[in-house]
């Protein structure tokens, strides 16, 4: 266990894994947040300029622009719109959810992070001061640690949902029923052939994979089917109610399982430095 | 690889331990202890969604069988186009009674229709079917 702390907390690697769950992670604020804070939809001056500051710093963190205090200042408004805004003083909307606690944990872990080494405009600026010579940018190469916990976020949100389905409720495919009737109509509405039956199925298959995802994810070989698998699932899980920025938020956080090392040799061969075209 | 001093090594073990141990206890608190500070986050499929919800089957008599009558139909609905959720759904029992006496009013009332009804709760699936008296005779419970 000791040694297994160790490892974890010296853990060091390429930096462009982190500078991908970075672009997505700003995006995705935008993609949350942004139309919330729109001005025609509220005036009060603090939340226009709670909005304003969050937007910008998450446009900034995406793109890679002064990324470190970017992320940082992104996680902070997070942190402060979920537990003060949302928590504290009731604003629930559009605060306090599952899907916005796991945007706000990866932001605050990437924050504890160089994320900005790769793939940003900080970097290109670097690069463009080593040309006119000055000093050699610092390496794509950091502490990541935090990406450890970025893991286990969505593996605990993947354990937690399961255990809250192991009922017969939902492994019978009632609970399913219900809401779908809920979203749908009524249970006139839903004319589905086999119906109950498909529900059942559902409510089984989803526990089981949420389990699985929980605990397979940290597994190479399992990666392979788990990822497409969870994949489909968060895309019907899209298209069938209404869960905001969760699934996409899940199927970028994927991307946090593979090892950095292997996710720096795509880019090498993808966008290889001979650039003879 | 840089060697990571002492000091660092102890902020970085504070730290996490400290953020694993509160993501943990946030959903043991919520789901297992069952407390309810909202500062705790759990991980629970739309707990505030369709917590109370029935399904009723209404059933009318034709010679001496009772038949599936679809109120979705008769009213004029279909999957593509469906009124609002507070007209669809028949939470309560008397929501089907209104539900019911409408039927009536289309199918005649000299007809005989009955409701079978279960409701089902977020966390305990569907409960028993409840068959209503003559809905067009007035009854109904």
């Amino acid at each position: 266990m000791s040694r297994l702390l160790d490892r974890v907390l010296g853990w060091e690697g390429s930096t462009r894994q982190i500078a991908i769950l970075r672009f997505a992670m700003g995006l995705i604020i935008w993609a949350e947040y942004a139309q919330k804070h729109a001005a025609f939809r509220n005036h009060a001056p603090g939340d226009l300029l709670f909005g304003a500051v969050l937007v910008t710093a998450a446009g900034c963190m995406a793109f890679g622009l002064f990324s470190r205090v970017a992320t940082a200042v992104s996680a902070l408004c997070m942190v402060y719109g979920y537990h003060y805004l949302g928590v504290h003083l009731g604003q629930k909307e559009p605060f306090v959810h599952a899907h916005t606690y796991v945007l706000m944990c990866t932001v605050v872990f990437l924050a504890m992070m160089p994320t900005g080494r790769s793939l940003s405009v900080d970097r290109w600026w670097a690069l463009r001061r080593e040309e006119r010579g000055g000093p050699a940018p610092v390496p794509e190469w950091a502490p990541l640690w935090p990406l450890a916990l970025i893991r286990l976020q969505l593996a605990l949100v993947y354990f937690w949902g399961a255990i809250d389905k192991t009922n017969v409720a939902f492994l019978s495919g009632s609970r399913l029923q219900q809401m779908y009737y809920y979203y749908y109509g009524s249970h006139e509405g839903v004319r589905l052939p086999f119906f109950d039956e498909l529900m059942t199925l559902g409510g089984i298959a989803t526990v089981v994979l949420e389990y699985g995802l929980a605990f397979g994810l940290w597994f190479a070989p399992a990666r392979k089917w788990l990822i497409p698998a969870g994949i489909i699932f968060h895309l019907m899980i899209y298209l069938s109610f209404p869960v905001g920025t969760f699934s996409v938020t899940s199927c970028v956080l994927y991307f946090a399982f593979f090892a950095p090392a292997t996710v720096h040799a795509w880019f090498g061969r993808m966008a290889p430095a001979d650039t003879s075209v | 690889m840089s060697e990571m001093t002492p000091a660092t090594r102890i902020v970085r073990l504070v730290l996490f331990v400290g953020l694993v141990a509160w993501m943990n206890f946030g959903p043991f608190y919520r789901q297992v202890l069952d407390g309810d500070n909202q500062h705790m986050r759990e991980f629970r499929m739309y707990g505030t969604r369709a917590r109370r919800t029935c399904q009723v089957h209404f059933e009318q008599k034709q010679k001496d069988a009772w038949k599936p009558v679809s109120r979705w139909e008769i009213e004029g609905y279909s999957f593509q186009k469906f009124p609002g959720r507070a007209r669809r759904m028949l939470d309560k029992p008397k929501d089907a009674l209104a539900a019911g006496r409408r039927l009536c009013g289309a199918l005649g009332e000299d007809s005989e229709l009955r409701y079978r009804m279960r409701c089902g709760h977020v966390r305990d699936g569907w409960g028993e079917w409840d068959v209503s008296e003559d809905l067009c005779a007035g009854g109904g419970r």
